[in-house]
C-alpha cells in the first residue's frame, strides 16, 4: 500500500482547472484527488500503478506523446488534458483490441427478448449439468408451464441467439420441453408456497394469463378461484390448439401443479351471463383478475361471408377440440397466415380435406406462422396461395362453393411496418372450395348473446373499466391494473391476440402487481419497481469462441404421410443425449460481474459496439480449481495483471502470475498447479482487484442478481460495518439481498484495512443464515433442552440467579462478558454484575 | 496498541514476538508486506515455529517455547552493555531503572543463548538492530502472553521499548495485537474483575464512590474472580451460578474436562450465545442472541479504534440482540434500566468512561476514532505517552527468567504449542459453520517436526494420538520445518481433537492467564 506522505505542494492545470497536488503523486491521483476521473481498467489504490490498461492517457502540454496517467507523476504548472478526441480515439481503439480477446459476454440477450424474460442461461446450464428439476425449477421462476411452452412458444429468444455468430442458435425452446418432460412428477415448485395472506382473488378466465396470474398468487399465499365459461381450464390451449401440437394429457400435467397449490377451478360460468365484476367484490374478493383472451373474431368484410360453409377459425378449432363433429369437405381454403391459420389448415388435413390451401395476402417472408409451422404443414400436403387478397365468396345453393381472390403486389410500407399488398388490376380468379376458414385475426370478445339473441355487452358497462376502440380493455401499463383499482387485466383482453408467453408474462407480472396491491403497497411506486423489469440493457458486440463444437440438435419429427391421419403429437421431443449436447452449446452469455464489471461500464461509455476486430483470442488452459471460494474464468480475462501483482505485493502469497509472452500471456499458478498447490491463502484479494468477472467469488447462493434475474424481487443493499473476527476491526460491506448475507467487500482504502480483506472477513459469513443458529429460548425440562418462550425463559434466569443470590450471596454468581460482543452488550453486562447482583465475578475469556 | 496499526508499516525495525501475524491477523501482515518488500524496514521475529514471516525475516529467533524472558534480558543486557540504550528518555521518562540494570546481571548472553536454544551472535545482532535504529516497534500477540509467566513477558518487552526510547513516537511503542474483534471493548467496558469501565480499580474507593453515584446503588469494594478462578470455584462449590454471554469456555479454556466438570456442577448456568456451543449445551437455560450483522453497536479494535457495528439483517427465528436480554433480566429483578437502543448506552458510557467521553455514533459515522478521546471534539489518540506516560514516569520493572511449568519428560517428551489456523477462528463455531473456510480446511492436523516424525515412524497425513497428563486427542499429522525438532503444535479450533483438552491450568500468578503455549505432550501413531 502506498503509504500518503505530504510533502510539498504544486499546482497543475486538469481539463481548464487549476488541481492542487503533492509532489510524488501521479497526474492519475491529482485528478482523482480533485473530482476528474480518467478511465482505467489496472489501477487499484493498493497496489503500484504501472500504466499497463493504457486507458488512462492524457496530453500533456509539451510534450510529444499521450502519456499514461497513473505512472506519469505530477509536476508544478503542468497542463494536462483528458477527454481530447485523439484521446478518445486511442482508448475506443484500445477498448476494442481488449473486447477483440474478451471470450466472454455480459448478458443474455435470449433473456432480453423473452416476453417473460426466462433465465434462459440458468435453466439451459441446469440441463447441460444433467439437472432436470433444477432447471424446471429455474423455469418456473417465470412460467408455470414448462411443457407446454416447451411445445407451443414462438421462441423469440432463439432469434437472437449469439451462436448464431458461429453456426446456428442453440435449440432453447427443446431443452424447456426436454427439461419438463424429464422432471414430470417431481416437485418443481420455484419456491415453497408462502403462509396463508388470507387474501381472496377471482380470476376470470383460465386460459395462459390467468392460470399463470393464479398460480403466481397462490405461490403468494392468496386463495385464488378462477373462472371460466368452458367447462374444463385452459383457454385457447384447450380450446384453439390442436392436439398434435399440444396433447391434451401434457396439458392437464402441467395444469396439475396448480390444483395441488389449493386454486380452485369454476368451469361453465360466464363474466356477464352469470355474474358481474361487482358481485366478486361483493362476495369479499380482495381483488380480480380478468385474463378472457381474445375469442371473437376478426371478419374479412367481403361479400359472401355469411354463407354456409364459411367459418371462423377459432369456431372451427374449438368445435374440434370439444369433439364437435364439423362438415368441411373436400376442399378446404383458409384465409390468413399466422399460427392460428397454420393450425386450421393442418387441422383440416387430419380431418380427411383432400385439398387445402392457404390464402395469404403477401409472400411467405412476411408470414406472422414460424417457419418451421409453415414447413411441417407444407410437409402435410397444406399448398399456399401467396399474394392473394380475398375479393368475395362464391356459393352454391346458399352454401359457399369457393373463394374469389385477386392478385396482389407489395407496395411501401403499411401500418406496422409490414409491406402493403395492392390488388392488381384484373386479376381476380376463384378457388373452389366447400369449406373457408377466416384466421385473419382475433379480438377479445366482451359481448354475450341471450337466449333470445339478443347482444349484451357487458364490460364497458361494469363500472370503472375502460374498454379501447380496438375492443381491448385498458391498463395502466406497468401494473396492469384498470382504472377500477381492485380490477386489473391482462393477456389477450388486453393486447389483442398474441402469443401464450406474452399472456404467461402478463399473468405473472399481475400478480406481482396484485400482490403488492393487497398488502397495501403504493402503486405509483410498485409501477416504478415494475417498470424495472424492461430494463433494455445495453448488447456489447463481443465476439465469442464456442467451446462446444457441436452442431444444433434436432427434434425427430413424425412421418407426414403418418401424421396426416390423426393428431398424434408432430414433433419428438430431443433424447438425453441430444439435449445434454444442445444444452452444452450454449455460450452461456451471463456474466456475474455484470454489474460491477470495468471492462463493460467503460465499453458502453465509449460506444464499442461493432466488431471490428476479431483475431486469434488468448489460449486459456483448463484449469482444475477444487477451492469453494475463488471463482476463476480466464477467458474473460484482460491480462491486466492486477490479480498476480495484488497476490505478490499485498498478500505476498505469488499463488499466481503472468505466464507465456506475447498472445499466449495468460495468468496461471506456476509450474501448472491448481490453486491449492500454491501458496494461495484464498484471501480473495485477486478478485477484489479484477477488472472483470474474469475473477469472482464463488457465492453461497450463487445469486448475484442479473438484470432479469429478480432484479423486482431482489435488491442487494450494502451495510458498512466492522467485521467480527480477529482484533483488526477491518471496514467491511455487508452485501444484503432478502433478508440474508451474500457477499462481502471492504472498504475504501482509506480504512483501518486498507481496503484489504483476509479469507474469513471475505469468506467467512455463512454462519450467520446457518440453519444451526439458535432462534428460540431453551430451558432444560427433565434433562433435555426444550424451545419454550422468551418471557419463560427470563422467568427462569430470574428465579435462579435471585435464589443464588439470595441463597449465598452474589459473590456466588460468576458471568462472563465477551470479545465478541459489542461496547454496549460488555457494559450492560458487567453494570448487571455490579449492581443487580453486587458481586465483580465478571470476565471474559480474552487471555485465552 | 500503544500506537496504530499503520504505524507498524513505518517502523525501521519491527520486532514481532509471539505473534504468527500472517495467519491470525492477516490483513496486518498485508500492510506489513510493502516495507518488506521494498527493503525499508527490517524485520526481528522471535517465535519457536518458523512462521512465513520468520522465513522473511533478518533475523529469525527460534526459541525454546516460554524462553522469551530470558531472551529479552540477553538483548537488553546487550544494549546496556554496549552502551546503545537511550540514556535522555530513561534519565527524563522513567524509574526503577537501577534496580532493572541490575536484574539484567542474573544471566550471561551464553546462558541465555543456551536457555533460548539460539545462537549468542543472534542475540547480538538483534539487540543492536533493535536499538539501533531512530524507529524501533515491538508487536507481540499470545505467543508472549498464554504463559504462566506472562505478565513478565510483558514487562520485558515494555523495559526493552522504554530502555531504547522506543514510545510516543510515530513507528516505535508496545504493540499488542488482539486476538479478537472486540476484545479491546470487553476490557475498556470493565469486563474485567478488577476493573471498573475505563480501567478505574475496583479497590480505589474513590473510583468505586464515582460509579456508585453513577449507578445509585452499593458496590463491591472486593475485586471478583477471573474466569479460570471462576471455574474452579465452580469444581468447588463456591459459585453455584454462571451466566456467561458470547464464550465458550469448553472449548477455549486449559483443561476442558477440568472446565466442564466444574460447569456441570452448578446449581445453575444459563449461557447466551448464538449457537448451540459446548458450553451452551451443558445450560439450564439457553438465550439465542443476535450476530454482529443483525443489531447496532461498536468495537474496539487492537489499536483503540471504536468503530460502528450496524444491523443489516433481523436478527433470525426469535434471536436477540445482547444488550436487549441482559436489560431484560435486569429488569425482572428490579434494576428499572430503560435503555431503548445501543446508542443510548453510549451515552451513559460517554459518561463514565474518561476514554470514551466523546465517542458519538453521529462522529464515527464514517470513520472510527481511536481512544482516549475525552471530551469536546477531541480527535481521538494515534499514540499513546507522547509527552509523559499516563501514569507519571514508566515503570522498569526487574523480571526474572522461569521455566516453564511443565517441561518434557520421558513420557511426554514433546513440547505443545497451541494457537490458531489461519481459515478457522476461536472455536470454531462460526468459522466451520462457514462452507468456504470449513471446506478450505475441514479438520485438525498437528504440526510436527519432519525429523520427530520419522523417529516414530509417522509420515505425513498419518492418524496420531496425541497424549497430554490431562488428556488425549486424535488428528491428522502434517510434517512441516515450520516446527523446530521436539515440538507440536495444535490449532484449538476443532472440538473433535480439542487441543484444550491436553493444555496444562497452570495460570499467571498476577493476571491468571494460562499458560496455553507450553506444554509436555506424548505422540503415537495409530493404525
Amino acid at each position: 500500500m502506498r503509504l500518503p506522505v505530504e510533502t510539498s505542494t504544486i499546482t497543475l492545470t486538469i481539463d481548464g482547472r487549476p488541481v492542487k497536488a503533492f509532489e510524488g503523486q501521479t497526474v492519475f491521483e491529482a485528478a482523482l484527488a480533485a473530482g476528474i476521473s480518467i478511465p482505467n481498467l489496472c489501477n487499484d489504490g493498493r497496489l503500484e500503478p504501472i500504466g499497463s490498461c493504457r486507458l488512462c492517457v492524457v496530453e500533456i502540454e509539451r510534450e510529444a506523446d499521450m502519456k499514461a496517467s497513473c505512472s506519469t507523476p505530477a509536476r508544478d504548472g503542468m497542463v494536462v488534458r483528458t477527454q481530447t478526441g485523439p484521446l478518445l480515439a486511442v482508448r475506443r481503439l484500445v477498448l476494442e483490441l481488449i473486447l477483440s480477446d474478451h471470450n466472454a459476454y455480459c448478458l443474455p440477450p435470449c433473456q432480453n427478448r423473452c416476453p417473460a424474460h426466462l433465465d434462459i442461461p440458468g435453466y439451459v446450464g441446469a440441463i447441460a449439468d444433467g439437472d432436470p428439476v433444477r432447471s424446471v425449477k429455474i423455469i418456473k421462476d417465470r412460467l408455470p408451464f414448462p411443457r407446454i411452452l416447451g411445445r407451443i412458444c414462438p421462441r423469440p429468444c432463439e432469434t437472437v441467439c449469439r451462436r448464431q455468430q458461429n453456426d446456428e442458435a442453440v435449440a432453447i425452446c427443446a431443452i424447456k420441453r426436454y427439461a419438463g418432460d424429464e422432471a414430470a412428477g417431481e416437485d418443481t415448485l420455484p419456491q415453497p408456497q408462502a403462509a396463508a395472506t388470507g387474501k381472496r382473488v377471482a380470476i376470470i378466465g383460465a386460459g395462459p394469463a390467468g392460470l399463470t396470474n393464479a398460480y403466481y398468487l397462490a405461490l403468494m399465499g392468496h386463495d385464488v378461484t378462477v373462472f371460466d365459461s368452458f367447462p374444463f381450464p385452459g383457454g385457447m390451449l384447450r380450446y384453439a390448439i390442436p392436439d398434435y401440437r399440444l396433447p391434451p394429457g401434457v396439458l392437464d400435467q402441467d395444469l396439475e401443479e396448480l390444483w395441488s397449490l389449493g386454486i380452485e377451478f369454476v368451469g361453465g360460468r360466464s363474466l356477464g351471463r352469470d355474474f358481474t365484476i361487482d358481485d366478486l367484490l361483493d362476495q369479499e374478493y380482495d381483488t380480480v383478475f380478468l385474463g378472457m383472451g381474445a375469442h371473437g373474431d376478426h371478419q374479412m368484410m367481403i361479400p359472401g361471408e355469411e354463407l354456409d360453409g364459411v367459418i371462423s377459425s377459432v369456431e372451427f378449432l374449438r368445435r374440434v377440440n370439444l369433439g364437435e363433429e364439423v362438415e368441411i369437405g373436400r376442399r378446404v381454403v383458409v384465409v390468413g397466415g399466422g399460427f392460428t391459420a397454420m393450425d386450421a389448415a393442418r387441422t383440416a388435413v387430419r380431418m380427411g380435406a383432400a385439398e387445402v390451401t392457404v390464402a395469404y395476402r403477401r409472400t411467405r417472408a412476411e408470414m406472422p406462422a414460424h417457419e418451421t409451422e409453415v414447413e411441417e404443414a407444407e410437409a402435410e400436403g397444406v399448398r399456399l396461395q401467396l399474394l392473394a387478397i380475398p375479393e368475395s365468396i362464391e356459393s352454391d345453393g346458399g352454401r359457399a362453393s369457393g373463394l374469389c381472390l385477386m392478385q396482389a403486389e407489395l407496395s411501401g410500407k403499411g401500418p406496422g411496418g409490414r409491406p402493403r399488398p395492392m390488388a392488381i388490376e384484373g386479376s381476380e380468379y376463384c378457388l373452389p372450395a366447400d369449406t373457408i376458414i377466416v384466421a385473419i385475426g382475433q379480438k377479445p370478445k366482451l359481448c354475450y348473446f341471450d337466449e333470445d339473441g339478443v347482444r349484451h355487452v357487458f364490460l364497458p358497462e361494469e363500472k370503472g373499466i375502460q374498454t379501447s376502440k380496438g375492443g381491448t380493455v385498458e391498463v395502466d401499463p406497468r401494473t396492469l391494473q384498470t382504472a377500477r383499482p381492485q380490477v386489473f387485466a391482462g393477456g389477450d383482453v388486453v393486447s389483442g391476440a398474441r402469443t401464450v408467453i406474452q399472456a404467461v408474462a402478463a399473468g405473472r407480472r399481475a400478480a406481482l402487481a396484485m400482490d403488492a396491491y393487497m398488502r397495501g403497497e403504493d402503486m405509483a411506486r410498485v409501477g416504478e419497481r415494475l417498470a424495472g423489469l424492461e430494463p433494455d440493457p445495453v448488447m456489447l458486440d463481443i465476439r465469442q469462441q464456442p467451446r462446444h463444437p457441436a452442431p444444433r440438435q434436432h427434434k425427430e419429427l413424425m412421418d407426414p404421410a403418418a401424421r396426416r391421419a390423426n393428431f398424434a403429437e408432430v414433433e419428438l421431443g430431443l433424447t438425453r443425449e441430444q439435449a445434454l449436447t444442445e444444452a452444452a452449446r450454449c455460450l452461456q452469455c451471463v456474466c456475474q460481474a455484470e454489474r460491477t464489471c470495468e471492462l463493460r461500464k467503460l465499453g458502453i461509455g465509449y460506444g464499442v459496439t461493432t466488431n471490428r476486430f476479431s483475431g486469434r483470442m488468448h489460449a486459456v488452459p483448463p484449469i482444475e480449481d477444487p477451492n469453494p471460494v475463488v471463482s476463476r474464468q480466464y477467458e474473460k480475462c484482460i491480462v491486466c495483471g492486477a490479480c498476480a501483482r495484488i497476490c505478490d505485493e499485498v498478500v505476498a502469497a505469488r499463488a499466481v502470475e503472468l505466464s507465456e509472452t506475447g498472445m499466449d500471456t495468460h495468468i496461471a499458478c506456476g509450474y501448472h498447479r491448481s490453486l491449492p498447490e500454491t501458496g494461495c491463502v484464498f484471501c480473495g484479494q485477486c478478485v477484489s482487484a479484477c477488472p472483470t468477472g474474469a475473477l469472482d467469488n464463488r457465492l453461497s447462493m450463487n445469486v448475484r442478481p442479473l438484470p432479469h434475474r429478480g432484479a423486482f424481487e431482489h435488491q442487494v443493499e450494502k451495510v458498512k460495518t466492522t467485521c467480527c473476527y480477529c482484533g483488526v476491526g477491518c471496514t467491511l460491506f455487508l452485501h444484503v439481498m432478502d433478508g440474508r448475507i451474500v457477499e462481502v467487500s471492504a472498504g475504501d482504502p482509506e480504512s483501518v484495512n486498507g481496503g484489504n480483506l483476509c479469507v474469513k472477513g471475505r469468506y467467512g459469513f455463512d454462519f450467520i443464515n446457518h440453519t444451526d443458529r439458535l432462534t428460540t429460548p431453551l430451558v432444560r425440562r427433565d434433562g433435555r433442552l426444550a424451545p419454550v418462550t422468551w418471557d419463560e425463559a427470563l422467568e427462569e434466569v430470574r428465579r435462579n440467579l435471585e435464589r443464588v443470590r439470595d441463597e449465598h450471596g452474589g459473590r456466588a454468581v460468576g458471568a462472563l462478558a465477551s470479545g465478541r460482543c459489542t461496547n454496549e452488550d460488555d457494559y450492560l453486562m458487567q453494570k448487571f454484575m455490579r449492581t443487580v447482583l453486587g458481586s465483580n465475578n465478571i470476565d471474559h475469556c480474552a487471555r485465552l | 496498541m500503544t500506537n496504530s496499526i499503520g504505524d507498524l508499516s513505518m517502523a525501521e525495525v519491527l520486532l514481532l514476538i509471539g505473534s504468527n501475524t500472517t495467519t491470525a491477523h492477516p490483513v496486518i501482515a498485508m500492510q506489513l508486506n510493502g516495507p518488506l518488500r521494498e527493503g525499508g524496514m527490517k524485520l526481528i521475529v522471535v517465535d519457536p515455529r518458523r512462521t512465513e514471516l520468520a522465513r522473511r525475516a533478518d533475523i529469525h529467533l527460534q526459541i525454546n517455547p516460554g524462553t522469551d524472558v530470558a531472551l529479552l534480558k540477553a538483548i537488553m543486557r546487550v544494549i546496556v552493555d554496549e552502551g546503545l540504550q537511550d540514556s535522555l528518555f530513561i534519565s527524563g521518562r522513567v524509574e526503577g531503572f537501577g534496580e532493572f540494570r541490575e536484574s539484567l546481571e542474573e544471566l550471561t548472553l551464553e546462558q541465555a543463548a543456551d536457555i533460548c536454544g539460539v545462537p549468542a551472535k543472534d542475540i547480538v545482532r538483534a539487540a543492536r538492530l533493535y536499538a539501533g535504529s531512530g524507529r524501533s516497534a515491538v508487536a507481540y500477540c499470545l505467543g508472549v502472553t498464554q504463559h504462566a509467566h506472562g505478565t513478565d513477558n510483558v514487562r520485558a518487552v515494555a523495559n526493552l521499548a522504554m530502555l531504547t526510547g522506543n514510545i510516543g513516537r510515530p513507528g516505535t511503542g508496545v504493540n499488542p495485537l488482539r486476538g479478537a474483534n472486540n476484545v479491546q471493548g470487553a476490557c475498556d467496558m470493565g469486563g474485567l474483575p478488577d476493573l471498573l469501565p475505563g480501567y478505574q480499580k475496583v479497590i480505589d474507593s474513590e473510583a468505586r464512590s464515582r460509579f456508585e453515584d453513577a449507578w445509585g446503588t452499593a458496590l463491591d469494594s472486593q475485586p471478583g474472580l477471573t474466569v479460570t478462578e471462576m471455574i474452579d470455584a465452580a469444581n468447588s462449590g463456591r459459585i453455584k451460578a454462571m451466566y456467561i454471554m458470547g464464550e465458550n469456555p469448553a472449548i477455549s479454556d486449559p483443561d476442558a474436562s477440568h472446565v466442564v466438570s466444574g460447569l456441570k456442577n452448578l446449581d445453575f448456568l444459563v449461557v447466551q450465545d448464538i449457537f448451540l456451543t459446548e458450553t451452551a449445551a451443558l445450560a439450564g437455560v439457553v438465550l439465542p442472541g443476535a450476530t454482529f450483522a443483525e443489531k447496532n453497536g461498536t468495537f474496539t479494535n487492537t489499536e483503540r479504534r471504536v468503530q460502528r457495528v450496524r444491523k443489516a439483517i433481523d436478527p433470525v427465528g426469535d434471536a436477540r440482540p445482547d444488550w436487549r436480554i441482559v436489560r431484560d433480566i435486569a429488569n425482572l429483578m428490579g434494576a428499572g434500566w430503560n435503555y431503548g437502543s445501543p446508542k443510548e448506552i453510549m451515552k451513559e458510557i460517554r459518561e463514565v468512561v474518561r476514554q470514551y467521553g466523546d465517542i458519538r455514533y453521529a462522529r464515527i459515522d464514517q470513520r472510527g476514532i481511536q481512544w482516549p478521546c475525552t471530551k469536546d471534539s477531541h480527535p481521538g489518540t494515534a499514540i499513546l505517552h507522547e509527552e509523559t506516560f499516563i501514569c507519571g514516569r514508566g515503570k522498569m520493572a526487574a523480571v526474572d527468567f522461569i521455566e516453564p511449568e511443565e517441561m518434557p519428560s520421558p513420557e511426554y517428551p514433546l513440547i505443545l504449542n497451541t494457537g490458531r489456523a489461519l481459515y478457522h477462528f476461536h472455536t470454531g463455531s462460526m468459522t466451520r459453520r462457514s462452507r468456504g473456510l470449513d471446506q478450505l480446511l475441514p479438520g485438525a492436523l498437528v504440526d510436527m517436526n519432519p525429523a520427530d516424525a520419522a523417529r516414530m515412524g509417522i509420515a505425513d497425513g498419518d492418524t496420531i494420538k496425541v497424549t497430554s497428563r490431562r488428556g488425549q486427542i486424535e488428528a491428522t499429522a502434517r510434517l512441516t520445518d515450520r516446527c523446530a525438532a521436539g515440538a507440536v503444535f495444535l490449532p484449538f479450533h476443532f472440538a473433535e481433537a480439542a487441543a484444550n483438552l491436553l493444555t496444562n491450568t497452570a495460570r499467571d500468578p498476577v493476571c491468571k492467564i494460562p499458560e496455553l503455549k507450553v506444554c509436555a505432550v506424548g505422540v503415537e501413531k495409530l493404525d
